[in-house]
């Protein structure tokens, strides 16, 4: 359960690096260049996005929120574009519409005054609203007269007549600018029938006023090659329709945040009970299966927050009858070693017996007894083991807290496999700090892992020397173990603490260990509050490293030791700063960089 | 088994609410809500009085198929464009040089019955060719505006001569200055009254000009610019302007029933410049009569730069009843009415009963001839006595006396001014005449260059104060002239006689009678009757009415008109007046009187 953690941690830490790389650059007090500054903004932004998008995956609610209004900006948006377009057509032709019936009205006057000549005194009489100007002597000046007169000033409308035949017989109302006319409505009106009447939205240039004001020109060609054009100004229409838009606009806002702040409610409706569903879920995962939903209501949350209080329950109901199952094959094992004690004794007084008078057999009987001495030796080794583990399952190992000199301990076991060490041609080679390094241990346990821990270099040692260290600091002691054989391959620091696991399933068991040694250790370490890792690689041979705490209970920090041998640590470090191909290390930092697995080894343990 | 049926009623329900929005979107229900309580307008004025609808000429450049007529007519009607201030298209009608030394903004010439010439059409190959433009000259606008009526008769105004150009003909050469029909004058250019002050600033004086219109701009902005500009050339030294030296026209607008007039800060001097009298009130005077020519006697209110007139953030607005109170003779309302019979002086009431005047005024004196009254709240009478060698004033008041004011030799009839000074003229000799004048004190002489070296047969102060008109009879005939009184410091001087009417052959001035500051009545006799002629002293201009061949003296006062007619033996002598909108002469009360008398005339 906890080398995971630790590869994890490791991996956290991997990643971090690089980031601390590039910090110090950043923090230097001094004045920063331009491409830094350029660097650290570039920097910061690329953080903030990243915030961004984590926030953005993370929200469902805020993806939900964006699309609505997206889509609500775009639909209030094409909506809004067609009804303005639609009010505007229907509000330039109705206006359009009365204003060609004013000047069709005005067309027959204009008609009569032209086709008159100055003759008649009551004609001109007629025409002028003013005493003042009833005087008039051209037709065309009574014409214009009598439509400024009518049409008053140019806010109403204005009247251009022309003859461009004709010198002199062009006249215009008010102060409309001749350059209203444009160029399109003259051509067209050059080919038309006379009395056909054409109009088209313009741009209305007046005197004395810088910008032109959208209007409507009416034109129409009458008989004497005159052609009388009409321009009424739109700027109350226009002021309606800036209005209406401005309206549209304010609605069409309003809408879209209405839109939003409905999806937000909706998809918080939603995502609430989906949020605690998976809260519960993460509880559950962590293991309190006592987790569940409240439901509420019939609907399909409703029926998630069921349906997954089901699944809980049938996952708790599961592991209860896994954990019950597993409890009676401990169990099981446990009555099966003890029961196997009682018979195994009375089998190994009877080997005894057989043992002890061998000489007096023929060689061959003989050999069977001693054959069955040492298995019956191990028989009992291992159902002692097994005994000792089924204890472990049943949580009933219990500790025997000593004062002691760690040092002694590591001399005792060492002690007890010297013999065996001599008979596979293995010296061990003790690295013992000079002042005692006392810690609160149960001996006994702490004694049985490193003789367990030695056996083991002796039996994959290959013959070469057994280095032991012990190590220790103020909260913590240490002893590693080094040997010099295969070693492991990668994935099998872990493995190696399995019960009954071999490196190499065909190899013999040449000291004979039970298989359960190292698993045995582990629960012991474990029992300590402590550690047991190993570590090994292929050809270097392989290193197991017992970190305790010095005060029984205290929770362990770090190691004394390192878990990989020094001697490896250093070669590595040595080739690091041989080979180019590793990420180019500024010289302060290449020292830094070394230890930083180490640490990450050591301290990611806990 | 209720799943199913609660989604068919529920599509159901969907269903209906889409038959109902289609019914409601495409169903005639109104859109525009019908009924409810009615509602009350309220009137506002329509239209802008600043902007009345006016017709312009656009000048058209000439075309190359155009007859040598044709563009004659093309030149003659660019000219009277309004359009464009620097004449371009017109200087299209000019040949080669003429074109960039053709100077448009000369005198205008008015002519009317303009008629062009008939010339047969040039020959295909001819490159010169004439054309003659016959008229009669009506009258001159000079460069400031000024109009001046001509009498005339039908002439050859211009020969045009014509080139032929490969753009098609081209008129040679042109004099500088317009030349423009009656037509065109009353299309584009409006006479407008420009009203200044005269030296004591208490009165106002009248000088009317012909504006062109400006189709840029309101044409209320191009009177005031008018305005601003000061009088022209024949009152400046007579009148005197409150708008304080360097003000600017920034913009007029109008608001509800309210004319606002933007000038710049310069404007704002005229609170510390009035000489006697507040200033600033003869510059909202001057400002509200010469807008009120446009408006309907709106409120003006002067702002400068956009902001309230006085400092402390006080609105300069006034209204009529402010400004019309300013000069009472622009104004003057109901006045009393009187008559002179057997040398006593008659009032007439209300209901046109005469009673005497109180005093010895109204006591007959065969003595006293050729009355006048004075303005003012308490009017005083005076007369010519002593044979017209004296004149003498009596207040019209209980208990009052006879005082004699000026002494002469041949005194012509006395004329009251509006500060109460008595004018006359002393004919001293057969061609040689003092003009003379009591102030209240003494019997002063006035320098009358134009007067001194003629025979002044009537004499009268306008009622602005400014103008004086006189009947003179030179070596060549009797004439109407009307001059100016300028005073410079204590000098006073009558300068720039102008004549106005003159008297044709077998034709008497018999009265003259100021309407009111730029109009002035003639009475003139012939053989044929009489007729009055209402000439516009400030253009020459003359409209006449048809007179009561009895009539023999005319008087006038604003919008009233009264004359007496004498005893012919068919009729007792009777006062008449001039029916406005009839334009007869009817009886005025039944009385016999023969001289009816107004205020100050």
């Amino acid at each position: 359960m906890t080398l995971p953690k630790a590869k994890d941690a490791k991996d956290a830490k991997a990643k971090a690096k690089p980031k601390d790389k590039r910090k110090p650059p950043a923090r230097k007090p001094k004045r920063r260049t331009p491409a830094q500054i350029a660097r650290g903004v570039r920097r910061r932004a690329r953080r903030a996005a990243g915030k961004v998008r984590r926030f953005w995956r993370r929200s469902l609610q805020l993806r939900v929120v964006t699309s609505t209004l997206v889509i609500s900006v775009v639909v209030v948006a094409v909506l809004g574009f067609f009804l303005m377009q639609q009010i505007t057509t229907t509000i330039v032709n109705g206006r359009a519409a009365s204003a060609v019936t004013d000047a069709l009205a005005d067309r027959a006057t204009i008609v009569a005054q032209l086709n008159q000549t100055a003759e008649g005194p009551e004609a001109t009489g007629a025409i002028g609203g003013e005493p003042g100007q009833s005087a008039v002597n051209s037709p065309i000046d009574r014409a214009a007269n009598a439509l400024a007169n009518r049409a008053g000033d140019s806010s109403r409308y204005s009247v251009i007549i022309r003859n461009e035949s004709l010198p002199g017989e062009y006249r215009a109302t008010n102060d409309i600018q001749p350059r209203s006319i444009s160029a399109k409505m003259r051509a067209d009106l050059r080919d038309r029938q006379i009395n056909d009447t054409l109009w088209q939205p313009t741009s209305l240039y007046y005197y004395g006023k810088s910008q032109p004001e959208p209007g409507l020109v009416i034109g129409v060609k009458v008989e004497g090659g005159y052609e009388i054009y009409h321009f009424i100004p739109l700027t109350e229409e226009e002021q309606t329709l800036q209005d209406l838009r401005q309206m549209l606009v304010v609605v069409g806002i309003g809408l879209v945040v209405l839109l939003a702040a409905i999806a937000s409610l909706v998809t918080r409706q939603v995502v609430t009970p989906v949020r605690l569903a998976r809260q519960a879920a993460e509880r559950l995962a962590a293991g309190q299966l006592e987790e569940r939903l409240k439901v509420r209501g019939e609907d399909d949350l409703a029926r998630l927050a069921h349906s997954f209080n089901e699944m809980a329950a049938n996952l708790a109901l599961k592991i209860h009858q896994l954990e019950e199952l597993s409890q009676v094959q401990r169990q099981f094992v446990s009555d099966v070693s003890h029961e196997l004690r009682t018979p195994l004794t009375t089998v190994r007084m009877a080997a005894d017996l057989l043992y002890e008078a061998r000489e007096d057999f023929d060689p061959a009987a003989a050999r069977s007894a001693e054959l069955m001495q040492n298995q019956l030796e191990r028989f009992e080794s291992m159902l002692a083991d097994l005994l000792e583990i089924s204890r472990y399952d049943a949580g009933a190992a219990t500790l025997d807290i000593d004062s002691v000199d760690i040092r002694d301990v590591v001399l005792r076991a060492v002690a007890d496999s010297e013999a065996l060490g001599e008979k596979q041609g293995i010296r061990f080679d003790l690295r013992l700090p000079s002042e005692p390094c006392m810690a609160d241990i149960d001996s006994r346990r702490v004694e049985r892992i490193l003789r367990n821990l030695l056996f083991n270099a002796i039996e994959h040692g290959e013959g070469r020397d057994v280095v032991v260290t012990v190590g220790a600091d103020r909260d913590a002691v240490a002893v590693a173990v080094r040997d010099h054989g295969v070693g492991l391959r990668p994935g099998e620091e872990n493995l190696v603490f399995d019960r009954f696991w071999r490196a190499d399933p065909s190899r013999a068991r040449t000291i004979g260990g039970t298989g359960l040694g190292l698993a045995i250790s582990r629960e012991d370490a474990m029992l300590h509050g402590g550690w047991l890792q190993a570590w090994g690689s292929p050809g270097e041979g392989s290193q197991f490293r017992l970190s305790l705490p010095r005060v029984a209970g205290a929770e362990l920090r770090g190691s004394p030791l390192s878990l990989v041998p020094p001697e490896i640590e250093m070669r590595r470090t040595w080739r690091g700063q041989a080979t180019p191909a590793l990420p180019p290390p500024a010289s302060s930092s290449a020292p830094a960089q070394a230890p930083a697995p180490v640490d990450a080894m050591d301290g990611g343990a806990h | 088994m209720i799943a199913p049926a609660r989604s068919m009623a529920g599509r159901a329900g969907a269903a209906a609410g889409v038959a109902l929005a289609l019914a409601l979107t495409g169903s005639a229900c109104a859109v525009i809500p019908l009924g409810g309580n009615p509602a009350s307008y309220r009137e506002i004025v329509k239209g802008d009085p600043l902007r009345k609808p006016y017709v312009r000429v656009v000048a058209v450049p000439p075309r190359p198929e155009w007859t040598p007529k044709q563009v004659v007519t093309g030149f003659l009607s660019a000219m009277a464009s309004v359009d464009d201030p620097g004449y371009t298209v017109a200087r299209q009608y000019l040949y080669g040089a003429a074109a960039q030394t053709w100077r448009p903004d000369g005198t205008v010439t008015v002519y009317d019955k303009g008629v062009l010439g008939n010339a047969p059409p040039p020959p295909k190959d001819a490159t010169e060719t004439g054309i003659m433009l016959k008229g009669m000259i009506t009258g001159t606008i000079d460069p400031e505006g000024k109009y001046r009526a001509v009498e005339g008769a039908e002439d050859t105004l211009k020969d045009f001569r014509l080139v032929k150009t490969p753009q098609g003909w081209r008129i040679k050469d042109f004099p500088d200055g317009l030349l423009l029909t009656e037509d065109d004058i009353r299309r584009s250019y409006r006479p407008v009254k420009l009203y200044y002050l005269d030296h004591l600033q208490k009165s106002l004086v009248v000088d009317q000009v012909r504006v062109r219109v400006d189709p840029s701009s309101d044409f209320a902005e191009t009177m005031l610019q008018r305005l601003l500009r000061g009088p022209t050339s024949g009152l400046k030294s007579a009148v005197s302007n409150a708008l304080p030296a360097g003000t600017r026209l920034l913009g007029i607008s109008t608001e509800d029933d309210k004319i606002i007039v933007n000038l710049n800060e310069a404007a704002t001097n005229a609170i510390s410049t009035g000489p006697d009298r507040d200033a600033v009130s003869a510059m909202a005077a001057q400002i509200g009569w010469t807008l009120d020519q446009l408006t309907e006697r709106w409120d003006v209110e002067i702002r400068v730069n956009g902001e309230p007139y006085y400092q402390d953030g006080g609105a300069l607005r006034v209204g009529f009843d402010r400004y019309g109170s300013f000069d009472q003779w622009l104004n003057p309302g109901r006045t009393a009415t009187y008559f002179f019979d057997k040398g006593a002086l008659h009032s007439l009431n209300q209901e046109g009963e005469p009673s005497p005047v109180p005093g010895v005024a109204g006591h007959p004196g065969a003595d006293h001839t050729e009355p006048a009254v004075s303005g003012g709240a308490r009017p005083v009478l005076a007369t010519l006595t002593k044979g017209g060698s004296a004149i003498a004033t009596a207040p019209l008041a209980e208990g009052s006396h006879w005082e004699q004011r000026i002494t002469g030799t041949n005194l012509t009839r006395p004329s009251w001014d509006r500060y109460d000074n008595i004018w006359t003229v002393d004919r001293v000799g057969p061609r040689a005449s003092r003009v003379l004048r009591f102030d209240g004190k003494t019997q002063t002489k006035v320098s009358a260059p134009g007067l001194e070296s003629v025979e002044v047969r009537d004499m009268r102060v306008a009622r602005d104060g400014v103008r004086l008109a006189a009947v003179v009879t030179t070596d060549t005939g009797t004439e109407v002239q009307v001059s100016t009184i300028t005073v410079n410091g204590s000098e006073t001087t009558i300068a720039d006689p102008e004549p106005l009417v003159t008297a044709v052959e077998g034709q008497q001035i018999v009265d003259i009678a100021w309407q009111d500051s730029t109009t002035l009545l003639v009475l003139t006799g012939s053989k044929a009757g009489k007729e009055v002629l209402a000439v516009d002293v400030t253009d020459g201009t003359s409209e006449s009415i048809k007179a009561d061949a009895r009539i023999t003296s005319i008087t006038a006062l604003a919008d009233r008109i009264l004359a007496g007619a004498e005893d012919t033996g068919d009729d007792e002598p009777e006062l008449l007046y001039l029916d406005p909108v009839k334009q007869t002469w009817t009886p005025l009360t039944k009385t016999p009187a023969t001289t009816p008398l107004l205020p100050l005339d």
